[in-house]
């Protein structure tokens, strides 16, 4: 297991109250395995992935139960130096939306690849100058030794993605959490950008989170989904069972929400309401105002019922 | 109802000249929706633009209901714009904070005539509730709303007048999954219910499967390929329409993704390509593609390829 | 949680000192006569170079000294505020309106109408303020309304600048491309959309500029450009006493210390107010 977490709560202490963001997840991913963290805005899934590097909003967000471990080792416990020098950037790396915002446009590429190599003593002198060229190669930017100089805008989007991946695997990192990375691109960008995660996960054996709210990218490339809602884990499950048998209902019903290829139905199902505030969220099932299959019960926090190998649900209709 | 004949837009910039659309022919067809499809760059928007005449073609004419739109005087203008409206992509900016949701759906009314409050206030009301807001809603400000919510009132705004056409830019792309049904849906049942003809601007293609009768494929400002959806989506003909078409992340984890299918960068329209506009991604490039640049050929499926039998 | 937790929500965190110094110029400036102590102008040559009451010499009733020819310095600081007042309104009132004015013309419509406009303000901008006030008050009489037309030739050209800047961004919104694409004409708007998303920008520039408008008019009042005798105004309470300096610092120390405190007061609630308003303007 190269990340255990166990049921993780992060709250984020804002004037209007307590926004309970990450309610009690619990996820584990193993060598050389992608999860997809799939929910939409306001699940918690961003919030999950930068709590697992403490890149929490200053003074509001706070870790207040749970673990991380990381090859066994505790995370929420780590002093904020140690995990600076050791985690971040160097054994869970992480790779955002929007290249242009990750990237820093007065520097060259060259310099922004060298500096995780070279902070976290990867590489010295010139064994770090062929490192850079070494992992720009890897991420597939053409001819990456005469585009050291080059700065972010010279590239096209696309590119921008594979110099942020570089400097994500450039101190090859047990965990790479990718947080949306072709929400931004074009569709035949995307797929490039997909393929690129996957290669990179069979040469380095990297744990994958993929945060995304978009199914078919998820579909894509993870072995396993986590589905988030309201800030907690509501399916889990190995990834042909969670889209051929989804058990949940939101899980249901995200999926028959979504126009697909080839499909011949007039009307999509939507559905009615909103997610609930996590300031004060309901004490039972967080779904249950919009579920079509509510019942008395749901009033009382379900659950996670056991399904089959590897694949649960928190629903009463299941236990 | 309307028809767009080569319709060209080039813009001067101190870097050269960015031809943004280049030669654009295509038709809508009264109470049906088209859907324009492209990357980021093709030029959807600058001809979304040019239909709103918030720009104006260098080239080629746009007609609405027979008559050249940029020929149109200043009191045949106004009548334009009372029947052709818009709904944009950001629920967040489309809508201005400092007006209350009431007024800015008057807005439109007003701007042409004013037939009294009251009749105003009903209107509004009126609107409101097709789609499925409370006319409470009219007295608050747009940040007490969500996303989808804020979308309903922008389309609520381009209601309030009775258009005939509305062009849709990405209506849905900044919603949530579960709220963008619910906002296809209201345009799917207010098309119905009202006549209305759509011209939507999508990236999504499995949306544009789903919502239009007609598509344009655009690339790097030409049409690669145009016709009935369910015809250009069974058998695409053009390469790109092909490519984008296997691009597509499929909520299926057994769907294979195609990379090859388009290798390669969008090119800038500042200088692309000479020829066939796609030719440096196509698998299928031959010398032609490099120095002649097709013709859109075939109707009502029509595609740009020189490789493509007709 | 804090001690102004008894006060509504708006009032938290206000800046009280300097609204209490702003508060005090604004009262002496309309009702300055009643509260006096003495007539500014009264000349009483047995009380001259009376020092503050702390030193060695004072009295009691000239809180803040007496000057060269025995007036009381506190009641001239206190009728001089009139004219800073008058002038700070009229100089921000017009030269923010036509400032705003040009800025948004000049942003809306950009093309050759900005051209031409953005020369203007580079001109205006490029002509050092004092040299305009020595022509103009060589050509106009010097006086209060001389130093309002100055600044605010002066000055317009800033608040065009920044509003520009601000409606270039606003006008790429989506409610003002829905707006032209409903057939709204272009006065409305201005009016209803540009207007009201500018005024905060407006309403912090206008504070900022206090500050620099009772230091432009005390400059020109002290380099005999501005206000005459026998009117008062700090600027001109500096001018008379810089001769004193030696034997009397409390007649030139006094206004000077108005002038700073009006400003900073000034300045610590236009900061103030442009946090509360819109923390984006931060860099203004």
């Amino acid at each position: 297991m190269v990340l255990a977490v166990e049921n993780l709560q992060m709250h984020l202490h804002l004037k209007r109250g307590v926004l309970r963001a990450v309610d009690g997840i619990s996820l584990a991913v193993g060598e050389g395995e992608t999860l997809g963290l799939v929910g939409e805005s306001g699940s918690g899934k961003t919030l999950t992935g930068l709590s697992l590097l403490r890149l929490l909003p200053k003074g509001s967000g706070r870790i207040v139960a749970g673990s991380i471990k990381l090859d066994g080792q505790e995370l929420t416990t780590m002093s904020e130096s140690a995990m600076a020098r050791d985690i971040r950037g160097r054994r869970i790396a992480m790779i955002m939306q929007d290249p242009m915002t990750s990237l820093n446009p007065v520097f060259s590429i060259g310099d922004q690849v060298r500096n995780p190599l070279r902070n976290h003593d990867i590489a010295r002198g010139a064994a770090l100058r062929s490192a850079v060229v070494d992992v720009l190669t890897r991420v597939r930017i053409p001819s990456p030794s005469q585009r050291l100089g080059d700065y972010p805008h010279q590239f096209s989007g696309g590119q921008r993605q594979r110099i942020v991946a570089a400097m994500a695997i450039g101190c090859t990192p047990r965990l790479l959490v990718a947080d949306e990375p072709t929400t931004a691109l074009d569709v035949t960008i995307q797929v490039q950008i997909i393929s690129l995660l996957r290669q990179i996960q069979s040469d380095t054996g990297a744990g994958i989170i993929l945060i995304t709210h978009d199914l078919g990218v998820a579909a894509s490339l993870c072995r396993r989904i986590a589905v988030m809602y309201a800030g907690q884990i509501i399916e889990t499950g190995p990834v042909r069972r969670i889209y051929r048998m989804p058990s949940h209902p939101y899980t249901q019903a995200l999926l028959a929400a979504i126009p697909r290829l080839g499909d011949k139905r007039t009307r999509l199902q939507a559905i009615a309401g909103q997610p609930p505030s996590l300031i004060d969220p309901p004490s039972g099932c967080r779904f249950a105002a919009r579920c079509p299959a509510r019942m008395d019960k749901c009033a009382e926090a379900p659950p996670m019922v056991t399904l089959a190998d590897g694949h649960s649900a928190a629903c009463w209709k299941l236990a | 109802m309307l028809d767009l004949r080569g319709v060209t837009k080039h813009y001067r910039t101190r870097r050269g000249v960015v031809r943004a659309v280049e030669s654009v022919s295509f038709a809508v067809r009264p109470k049906t929706t088209m859907a324009l499809v492209g990357e980021s760059g093709c030029g959807k928007t600058t001809i979304a633009k040019m239909i709103l005449q918030l720009e104006k073609p260098t080239g080629g004419s746009i007609s609405f209901e027979g008559r050249d739109i940029a020929a149109l005087d200043a009191t045949a203008l106004k009548a334009y714009r009372r029947q052709v409206m818009a709904v944009f992509q950001d629920p967040y900016a489309s809508l201005n904070p400092r007006l209350r949701v009431g007024t800015i759906i008057a807005e439109p009314i007003l701007a042409h005539a004013n037939p009294g409050r009251a009749a105003v206030e009903r209107r509004v009301a009126e609107v409101l509730d097709v789609v499925g807001m409370p006319a409470g809603a009219a007295r608050l400000y747009p940040h007490e709303f969500s996303g989808g919510q804020r979308q309903r009132i922008a389309i609520a705004r381009a209601l309030a007048l009775r258009p005939r056409m509305m062009v849709l830019d990405e209506p849905v792309s900044a919603l949530d999954v579960s709220i963008r049904a619910q906002v296809l849906n209201l345009l799917a049942d207010i098309q119905q219910e009202f006549g209305l003809t759509y011209l939507i601007i999508a990236h999504d293609l499995a949306l544009v499967e789903h919502f239009s009768d007609d598509v344009a494929v655009i690339y790097l400002g030409r049409v690669a390929e145009a016709g009935p959806t369910g015809e250009v989506f069974a058998t695409p003909r053009h390469p790109y329409t092909q490519a984008l078409l296997a691009a597509v992340p499929q909520p299926d984890p057994d769907h294979v993704l195609s990379e090859t299918a388009a290798a390669g960068e969008i090119a800038s329209a500042l200088d692309p390509p000479a020829g066939c506009r796609f030719h440096p991604r196509c698998p299928l490039v031959v010398d032609r593609c490099r120095s002649e640049v097709p013709e859109l050929r075939g109707a009502p499926h029509a595609a740009s390829c020189h490789l493509v039998e007709v | 949680m804090r001690a102004d937790g008894w006060l509504p929500e708006w009032a938290r965190g206000l800046p009280w000192l300097p609204i209490l110094v702003l508060l005090a110029v604004g009262v002496c400036a309309l009702a300055g006569e009643t509260i006096m102590p003495f007539d500014p102008n009264e000349l009483d040559l047995g009380a001259a170079f009376v020092p503050p009451p702390w030193q060695e010499g004072g009295k009691t009733a000239y809180l803040l000294g007496a000057d060269n020819l025995g007036r009381d310095i506190l009641s001239r600081i206190m009728a001089g505020s009139r004219v800073s007042v008058i002038v700070a309104f009229y100089a921000i009132l017009f030269s923010g309106s036509i400032g705003a004015l040009i800025g948004m013309v000049a942003g809306y419509f950009g093309g050759p109408v900005d051209a031409v406009l953005m020369r203007l303000i580079e001109i205006q901008q490029s002509v050092p303020s004092i040299a305009l006030a020595l022509i103009l008050a060589a050509a106009l009489e010097p006086g209060l309304w001389t130093v309002v037309v100055v600044i605010v030739l002066t000055y317009w050209a800033w608040y065009a600048r920044i509003i520009r800047g601000e409606i270039m961004a606003l006008k790429g919104r989506d409610y003002i491309a829905f707006a032209r694409v409903a057939g709204v004409s272009t006065p409305v708007i201005f009016l209803r959309h540009l207007l009201p998303n500018i005024f905060n920008t407006l309403v912090v520039l206008a504070t900022l500029q206090v500050g620099q408008v009772i230091l432009f008019e005390a400059s020109l009042s002290f380099l005999g450009l501005g206000i005459q005798q026998p009117d008062i105004s700090w600027g001109l309470m500096l001018s008379d006493a810089r001769q004193y300096i030696t034997n009397a610092w409390w007649a030139i120390t006094m206004p000077g210390l108005a002038i700073m405190l009006t400003c900073l007061s000034a300045n610590v609630f236009g900061d103030w107010l442009r946090d509360r308003l819109d923390p984006q303007l931060r860099q203004l």
